[in-house]
């Protein structure tokens, strides 16, 4: 069980896609720092793939920070619900 | 205390930005340290691969030689993604060393195998 | 209690992974985990230079990460990655046969070594 933290904007790289390809079922993706744009996809190829997951999460400063908002169903965390989930899954890798 | 294993994830080109050479550096330490280690190298990151590679052209260090002396570092696990080699027109006998190709979901589940995971 | 290494290699104010890396750290201290160290590399370096200012309206990361080794967090910058980058410590400035330095304690000089070291925890965690 991987967790994997992205970073950039879906919208200008393509580590979102990237990651989206190689995950398991019981990975999770959290959204920090641009990635949170990636909740403004919704014409793009890769989120309904993103939102297939079924472990993601998006960090609610950086949402805020940005002026973005979430949809109800998606699971907003904060720093602290990051540092649990960090030990939920066995590790943790950037992109 | 069991000594942890790390992946070394290079998802970059290399000479363009500095990440290649920087998570190599980090790996020959690894090694050095007699901690396991394997290098992955999933989609721009096949770059750093390619045999005849001429980076002093571009001014850059030809840090490329180092891969065919991991093996002194006691890393012997190289493993690279499959769809990405075909993705970028490659193939195994464009690399510079040996190494193990594999499916997206083989890596995956090699990557699961380590402790830690740092990419560059 | 989990034990936490955190790895910055991210450039401070250019990029805000060093924020990042300080706003986990910090929450990872409140749930009173331990954090083994922090390790700067690549362009993460850069926030060990001592010489950096920000204006007064913006966060002061280095007394930020001063005010984390306070609580008794380590903080280890890799010496290579900080020379190529212009961050040199006392050692290497007078070595080069430099007029001063700017990587100055509470930042320690290490080696990649260090790093290696700060693998023995529970999670490693870049930013």
């Amino acid at each position: 069980m991987i967790l994997h933290l992205l970073r950039s904007s879906p919208f200008s790289d393509h580590s979102l896609s990237q990651c989206l390809s190689r995950i398991a079922k019981q990975d999770g993706i959290v959204l920090i720092q641009d990635a949170v744009y990636a909740l403004q996809g919704h014409q793009q190829a890769w989120y309904s793939l993103l939102m297939q997951c079924e472990q993601l999460y998006v960090l609610q400063d950086d949402l805020y920070a940005r002026g973005i908002k979430a949809a109800d169903a998606i699971c907003t965390i904060d720093y602290p619900q990051l540092v649990a989930l960090t030990l939920k899954f066995d590790k943790v890798m950037s992109w | 205390m069991q000594s942890k294993r790390i992946a070394i994830v290079n998802r970059t080109a290399p000479h363009g930005t500095s990440h290649g050479q920087e998570a190599l550096d980090m790996a020959m330490v690894a090694g050095t340290f007699g901690q396991e280690v394997g290098l992955f190298f999933i989609d721009d990151g096949v770059f750093q691969l390619v045999k005849d590679q001429h980076p002093e052209a571009a001014l850059r260090k030809n840090y490329s030689k180092t891969f065919a002396a991991l093996e002194f570092y006691d890393i012997d696990t190289l493993l690279v993604c499959q769809q990405s080699l075909l993705s970028r027109g490659l193939t195994e006998a464009d690399l510079c060393v040996p190494v193990e190709v594999l499916s997206s979901e083989s890596l995956r589940s090699a990557l699961a195998q380590f402790d830690h995971i740092v990419s560059f | 209690m989990a034990t936490f290494s955190i790895l910055v290699t991210s450039a401070p104010f250019d990029t805000q992974g060093s924020h990042s890396a300080l706003q986990f750290a910090q929450a990872v201290l409140a749930q009173g985990h331990k954090i083994q160290g922090i390790f700067f590399y690549q362009a993460g370096v850069n926030n060990a230079n001592a010489w950096s200012q920000a204006p007064a309206d913006e966060l002061n990361l280095p007394k930020a990460w001063r005010d984390l080794q306070a609580k008794g967090v380590a903080l280890h910058v890799c010496n290579t990655a900080a020379a190529r980058r212009g961050v040199l410590s006392e050692p290497e400035s007078t070595e080069r046969g430099l007029p001063a330095h700017n990587l100055q304690a509470p930042m320690q000089a290490s080696g990649l070594g260090q790093f290696i070291e700060m693998l023995n925890v529970d999670r490693v965690v870049q930013f």
